[in-house]
């Protein structure tokens, strides 16, 4: 009998219930081609970090990154500032606590920055002019589509890419001299832009 | 065709496009471009006028027989002067701009253009603004008539 009510007492403990919500995990890493594009490259210096919090299949993503542009070629041209992204994905993995990731995602961006441009006008009848303008206050802003892919490598260490579709761009501040470069954006040759980013990334699963 | 295969191929199109510019493709002009015109019968006058700015370290020449000229903006100032010299006749034409510089591409000089192009003084008998910026799709900036 009292076997019995043991067993009874057992078999209505109560059941831990996860809750649905709430963060399952933290990831932080940092852009490696960014990175390796400043290490390798000429002219530019950039880096990105980026902190991910998971939420059941969402995953809450910012990014904070600097970066600066030097180009040259019968002129000279600087570009250096910095930008911000934050935004959503949706995680398409069933087992969203392996970490593993492979969302769709859409971003805000903004970025601060200022440029500088130097060069020599030959003279088309106003004799040889020396050209120095630059903005001090730029400002830019514009939307992303992401697709995300992470994969676990060992232990709580992950990597993976994501490809972005940047949209929706306006830049603020220009004088007289149009800009080119914007930090996180690209170049402004066309209205929109495609990047493809790789992260390294640490998990800290959080329950 | 599967979804899988179907986003492939949209992110694969989505990226595949690339640049495909040459400096010569740029079609921002560093000049304006007046054309002439009879007054009365506003059809289209063949002109011979020289003509010099203030502050220009030539003339702009023009033969007798021109229909239309491409007139050089300083890009250090926002107004400028033209002076058009003729045997018979001189005249006057001041023009305010906006001077705008940009990177067309990496690879090439740097491109000038010059934007909100308006008339702030004529002695001509009258102007007129087809075009306020300055770009290879215009042919016409200024009308001119007399």
């Amino acid at each position: 009998m009292l076997l019995s009510l043991v067993g009874f007492s057992q078999s209505q403990a109560p059941r831990i219930i996860q809750p649905k919500y709430g963060f399952h995990e933290v990831k932080v890493g940092f852009n490696a081609l960014r990175s390796a594009r400043t290490v390798l490259g000429s002219g530019k210096n950039m880096h990105e970090a980026e902190l991910s919090l998971g939420i059941n299949r969402w995953n809450g993503v910012f990014d904070f990154g600097t970066e600066k542009n030097e180009r040259s070629g019968g002129y000279s041209y600087e570009n250096k500032g910095t930008y911000l992204r934050a935004g959503i994905d949706r995680n398409f993995i069933q087992k969203v606590r392996s970490g593993n990731v492979l969302a769709l995602g859409l971003r805000y961006a903004r970025a601060s920055f200022e440029d500088q441009l130097v060069y020599s006008i030959e003279d088309v009848g106003f004799g040889n002019q020396e050209i120095d303008l630059s903005n001090s206050d730029l400002k830019a802003r514009w939307l992303e589509l992401n697709f995300t892919l992470r994969g676990k490598i060992t232990s709580q260490l992950y990597t993976g890419f994501t490809l972005r579709w940047k949209f929706s761009r306006k830049v603020s501040g220009e004088g007289s001299l149009q800009t080119f470069d914007i930090p996180g954006f690209g170049n402004t040759k066309r209205q929109n832009a495609t990047s493809f980013d790789y992260y390294v990334m640490w998990r800290v699963p959080l329950r | 065709m599967t979804r899988g295969k179907l986003l492939i191929l949209m992110i694969g199109l989505l990226f595949g496009c690339s640049d495909i510019d040459n400096c010569t493709s740029d079609s921002n002009l560093s000049f304006m471009i007046v054309r002439f015109y009879d007054f009365e019968t506003k059809a289209t006058k063949k002109v011979g006028f020289q003509v010099s700015t203030e502050g220009s370290t030539g003339l702009f020449g023009l033969s007798s027989d021109s229909l239309a000229i491409g007139l050089p903006l300083d890009p250090m100032d926002t107004s400028l002067v033209f002076h058009f010299d003729s045997d018979t006749n001189d005249y006057s034409l001041n023009v305010r701009y906006d001077p705008n510089f940009l990177i067309f591409d990496p690879d090439c000089s740097p491109s000038l253009f010059f934007s909100g192009i308006d008339t702030l003084q004529s002695s001509f008998d009258s102007t007129a603004i087809r075009g306020t910026v300055t770009n290879r799709q215009l042919t016409t900036n200024f009308e001119v008539y007399f």
